[in-house]
């Protein structure tokens, strides 16, 4: 599902983010990134996303070689990943259903399929009776629960949660995994990078440590 | 397939343009401050326009009554005063407008028309049987043509027909070349002006769409994130920056009409050109407002099309 071989990544001469990074990550699978601030984790998944590119070694993702993608292609690439970012990133002019919306609208789904699927979402993220709410009239975990549904609304095969609970206090923390792994349930591989342990421990699943931009650890289960 | 295709295409058109407009109330204080600005602008063009094509207009009546008048000798036939005439007509240099030929009989029914009420002129004019010569009125496209028609007609070859003109090469000529001249200045300046501020217009309102489209790069940012196309991040900008447009080309209108135009008649202009533009543009204003409308959605669209061509390119640091 997911294939980096000897991927590097540099920002000038001296700035080494990701050195020779390999890994395979095989579909639905459920994968956290730990690693301390500017270990590599945030630039690891903006390179999955197409936001950058690496400096050398290959990606595929989803069967896609992103040395052969296309400025063009960009856009449909994000539509196969769902992501979810630390600081939400939500439209500020648009309601919680709009914001979810977006995402299917952009496919060019009807409205009629739009208004079938999106309070399915919110209700799956727990946010019923805030579909007419915009973005500043939320907490901070319920920001975080929008663009979790924005993220799983197309039900993409991938789905790339850079810090989602960083946010967040420790009850809406696992308000969120817990989302996210129903959402792994459902067969989306999730690759999620995270700073708190209480989660990695509970959670025992693979764990893949990047330290100073190198795979420093790849175990499985948890507890690092 | 196909179908769906174009069904696809239409929702999302119908998506875009609702998306627009809901952006242009919802950002409320950007849009009315953009609105603001292009109506200013748009009144500006439309006073501009105005005061333009009313000095055109003035220049060119004042100089179209300047002429000069050939007299020829009461013995000179019609034939030779046509041979002069063609003369005149065929040599491009002189760039001859209209050349009028006043009959012995067309002068004298007009002298007489104009005194009318002088019963002793006329008695006395009565008897002289040649005191009104035929000659032709010539008009030139360039006023200072005039006198090289003069000098022509005073050629050696002319002056057994040609009696007298009337181009005077006195300080009373000089102040109307000179008028000539600042009227030809006037209409090439009033153009450049109108060009300058045009250009001047445009710019102001490109600077204030990039603006409002600054203000919300983060949203462009995002919607690339999550994998929208370009023109359907773009659409929605640009119909939001065509209904700035068209709302201030309905002010911009409004004010110019109904603020500028009955103010310019309440004051009773003492230039005649003035009250004529006036009653021309009042009885155009049927295309003029459509016109303004069109110009600002145009104006604004365009704008928010290069203004937001920036943000859109994919941010792929290698």
């Amino acid at each position: 599902m997911i294939l980096l071989d000897r991927v590097t990544k540099k920002y000038g001469k001296k700035g080494l983010a990701l050195d020779r990074v390999s890994l395979h990550i095989a579909p639905k699978e459920f994968v956290l990134i730990v690693g301390t601030s500017g270990a590599g984790k945030s630039t690891l998944l903006k390179l999955l996303t197409r936001e950058e590119k690496p400096t050398n070694g290959k990606i595929v993702v989803g069967g896609v070689d992103y040395d052969r993608l296309k400025d063009k292609e960009v856009p449909l690439l994000r539509r196969k990943i769902g992501t979810i970012f630390q600081d939400f990133k939500l439209l500020p002019n648009r309601t919680v259903f709009e914001n979810i919306a977006f995402a299917l609208e952009i496919v060019g789904m009807t409205n009629k399929e739009i208004n079938y699927t999106v309070p399915r979402v919110i209700d799956l993220v727990g946010l019923n009776g805030k579909e007419k709410n915009f973005p500043r009239e939320l907490s901070g975990g319920e920001q975080q629960r929008v663009a979790i549904a924005r993220a799983v609304v197309r039900q993409p095969k991938i789905l790339i949660a850079d810090e989602p609970t960083g946010n967040l206090d420790p009850k809406h923390a696992w308000d969120v995994v817990s989302v996210l792994e129903k959402i792994n349930q459902h067969g989306t591989t999730v690759l999620m990078t995270t700073h708190n342990q209480d989660i990695v421990n509970k959670l025992k699943r693979r764990v893949i440590t990047i330290d100073h931009g190198r795979v420093a650890a790849d175990t499985a289960g948890g507890n690092r | 397939m196909k179908g769906s295709s174009f069904k696809r295409k239409l929702i999302n058109a119908k998506r875009v343009f609702v998306t627009g407009a809901h952006s242009f109330f919802r950002n409320t204080w950007l849009s009315v401050a953009a609105t603001i600005v292009m109506t200013i602008t748009l009144a500006c063009i439309l006073v501009t326009f105005f005061a333009s094509y009313t000095l055109n207009n003035t220049v060119k009546s004042f100089t179209e009554k300047i002429d000069v008048s050939i007299f020829f000798k009461t013995d000179a036939t019609k034939e030779q005063i046509d041979e002069v005439s063609t003369k005149l007509r065929n040599d491009q240099d002189l760039q001859v407008k209209e050349i009028t030929y006043i009959s012995k009989e067309d002068a004298r029914a007009s002298f007489e028309e104009q005194n009318k009420d002088d019963i002793k002129t006329l008695q006395a004019i009565a008897q002289a049987k040649d005191a009104f010569p035929a000659s032709i009125r010539v008009k030139t496209l360039d006023t200072a043509k005039l006198q090289e028609v003069v000098k022509i007609t005073r050629q050696e070859k002319y002056k057994e027909i040609v009696d007298k003109d009337s181009y005077k090469d006195d300080a009373k000529r000089t102040a109307v070349d000179r008028l000539g001249n600042v009227a030809k200045f006037m209409r090439n300046g009033g153009l450049v002006f109108s060009v300058l501020f045009g250009a001047i217009s445009i710019l102001v309102i490109l600077n204030t769409i990039r603006m409002t489209i600054f203000n919300r790069k983060d949203e462009i940012e995002i919607m690339q994130l999550i994998g929208a196309s370009k023109w359907y991040i773009r659409g929605p900008f640009i119909v939001e920056a065509a209904i700035y447009g068209a709302i201030a080309g309905i002010i911009a209108s409004f004010l110019f009409f109904v603020g500028a135009l009955t103010q310019v008649v309440k004051l009773q202009s003492y230039v005649e050109e003035i009250n004529l533009a006036v009653t021309r543009f009042n009885s155009s204003s049927w295309i003029i407002i459509p016109a303004t409308i069109a110009i600002g959605m145009i104006i604004g669209a365009f704008s928010s099309y290069l203004a937001i061509r920036k943000h859109l390119k994919i941010k792929t640091i290698k």
